[in-house]
């Protein structure tokens, strides 16, 4: 380009694209590679550093708690008194150890575990059809906590992965003194998952987790 | 040429106003990079929608027309306040479709599971619990946000020539964004309540009720900001203010999501996000009337010759350049506000004609100024 005169496009240009647009749009590309493909790879290689200790409780929704085996990773959720905000009444709490997951979801619900069960499995069968995977299922088996509540439980086994599905309805709370408040039922899932040889390993861990589950009802 | 009507080209020409948006553009890279992120981002929504779709139909379903509707309101609104030389619809299309598909999809949710991961990781899960989402969303979504606005700018430097134009950008941007995460959290509470779509319905009905100091007004404030620090031909960069109000966005953000620990289980649990949401309204409307007064210079200067004609009263420019509240007293006053209103109107299209046409003396503008004629006398 001569000084003093106004560039042609073929000097504007490199490879056919403006020069001027180049910087701002690859700026761009490189924040949506980093927060798409770099952060989860890093994500995916850094190990817990916080494993859970002895005496450690979580809280599973408002008064519901498990006492987690010391060792698991806690990768959701919250240990009582070690948190500012409060637990809900709709909540998830996510332990690993390894490759085995043991998941709890939380939510209100009105009726029998039993009940709990079905809707839960009518919506994995709606997730396995959408997804093409299926998983068969075991009979149910009845499932009793340290405290004596009831649950209800089965096993299934996927291509990769096999585990088992529990489902109990706790009393999370009384409703206040003098009010006609009813008291508030709360449903609770727990779904345990990884390889047949790992579960296996861990069958004791994942038998007192699911035991120790409490409600202060 | 008469200095009036220089100045209304030198207007036309600072404001960009009566420029076209022109989307494909297949020698800018912003157009490349636009596509390809949207895409991605379309794919990974995609996925999302398909889950939810099978197994949460009814709470999808619910989320889209509630949180439809909730978009046509902000639509309306922002395109209301965006009164002077509008954003064209095609740009504000483009804005809110980066923010729905591309920040979403394509940034926020990969990025924010993989930020909250790591912070579980190192700090522990009750640290994630109580500040994961305050110290991750608000830098990866109002960057990728942001990130719309940029490449925006590249596609439409004549169009976005000042802070006012990427105030209202951002709130298209911000508001895509804030309705994608809004159909999400629709059928994901369906998701973690067992399939009750009751807790769509409490969803749908908390998210509208706190929309107002949510994605659409951070992104405004970041819009600007960005605006501001990098500069326009006519708007000399102010490195300092555009950097302070990107932060504010990002600061008023992560305090409203860490507003539950911040109070803890005290009685200050309402008052920090009520302050948050008092801070945050406060620097938008700061905002707003800071960049606006650029674009009322330049209505001013637009009209300035129709004054001279006689076309236009100077009472009814200030009342076309002003504000709101300007233009209510100037109608109240007058003998019949309805034709009042019209006269305004006819004047506002008669300025945009103007505009549209380069300040040329066309037919068109012709028409447009014997409408304003007709009004006054009916």
């Amino acid at each position: 380009m001569t000084a003093g005169t106004t560039p042609t496009a073929d000097e504007r240009r490199f490879l056919g694209i403006d020069r001027k647009t180049i910087a701002p749009a690859l700026l761009v590309l490189a924040l949506a590679l980093v927060m798409s493909v770099v952060l989860p790879a890093i994500d995916a290689r850094t190990p817990y550093r916080d494993a859970v200790r002895k005496g450690d409780v979580a809280e599973l929704a408002g008064g519901i708690t498990l006492a987690p085996t010391p060792g698991w990773d806690l990768a959701s959720g919250a240990l009582v008194g070690r948190t500012r905000s409060s637990v809900g009444d709709t909540a998830q709490t996510e332990l690993v150890d390894g490759s085995v997951d043991f998941f709890v979801q939380a939510a209100p619900f009105a009726g029998a575990p039993s009940a709990l069960l079905t809707r839960i499995n009518r919506i994995n069968a709606d997730l396995s059809r959408a997804r093409g995977r299926a998983a068969a299922l075991s009979n149910r088996y009845a499932v009793t906590t340290r405290q004596g509540i009831s649950g209800v439980g089965e096993d299934f086994v996927g291509l990769a992965r096999q585990g088992s599905v529990v489902a109990f309805v706790f009393r999370s709370r009384e409703p206040p003194a003098g009010s006609q408040g009813q008291v508030i039922r709360e449903g609770v899932e727990i779904v345990v998952s990884g390889p047949s040889g790992a579960i296996s390993r861990r069958r004791d861990d994942i038998v007192r987790m699911i035991r120790s589950i409490r409600t202060a009802a | 040429m008469s200095t009036l009507a220089a100045d209304r080209r030198r207007a036309i020409e600072q404001s960009g106003w009566g420029e076209t948006f022109r989307f494909v553009q297949p020698h800018n890279l912003a157009f490349w990079v636009y596509c390809l992120l949207v895409g991605a981002g379309v794919y990974v929504l995609w996925g999302q929608v398909s889950i939810a779709a099978a197994a949460y139909s009814g709470a999808l379903i619910s989320g889209i027309v509630a949180f439809g509707l909730v978009a046509l309101a902000y639509l309306w609104f922002i395109h209301y306040e965006d009164r002077y030389t509008s954003v064209p619809p095609k740009l504000a299309a483009a804005g809110f479709v980066w923010g729905f598909a591309g920040a979403t999809g394509a940034f926020a949710l990969l990025g924010n599971d993989a930020v909250m991961s790591l912070y579980a990781k190192t700090f522990g899960a009750s640290f994630a619990f109580d500040w994961g989402a305050a110290l991750a969303a608000p830098i990866d979504e109002e960057l990728a946000k942001g990130a719309g606005v940029l490449l925006l700018l590249v596609l439409a430097p004549k169009l976005i020539r000042s802070p006012f134009d990427g105030l209202i950008l951002g709130a298209f941007v911000g508001l895509g964004f804030q309705i994608s995460e809004d159909i999400s959290y629709a059928w994901i509470g369906a998701a973690n309540a067992f399939g009750d779509v009751g807790a769509t319905w409490s969803t749908i009905a908390v998210r509208t009720l706190v929309s107002i100091p949510s994605h659409w007004m951070f992104t405004a404030v970041f819009g600007a900001g960005l605006i501001w620090f990098i500069g326009r031909p006519d708007v000399p960069a102010r490195k300092g203010l555009g950097a302070g109000l990107m932060l504010t966005a990002m600061l008023m953000h992560g305090l409203w999501d860490g507003s539950a620990a911040i109070a803890g289980n005290s009685d200050f649990s309402l008052i920090v996000p009520t302050l948050v949401a008092g801070v945050l309204i406060t620097v938008f409307v700061w905002v707003y009337d800071t960049s606006v007064s650029i674009e009322r210079g330049w209505m001013r200067e637009l009209m300035a010759p129709e004054v001279a004609q006689g076309v236009v009263t100077p009472a009814e420019l200030d009342a076309l350049a002003g504000t709101r509240s300007t233009r209510r007293r100037y109608v109240r006053t007058q003998p019949s506000s309805r034709r009042t209103e019209r006269v305004l109107d006819a004047e506002t299209r008669l300025a945009q004609q103007i505009a549209h046409d380069g300040g040329a003396e066309t037919a068109a503008v012709r028409q447009a100024r014997a409408a304003v004629v007709r009004a006054r006398g009916t």
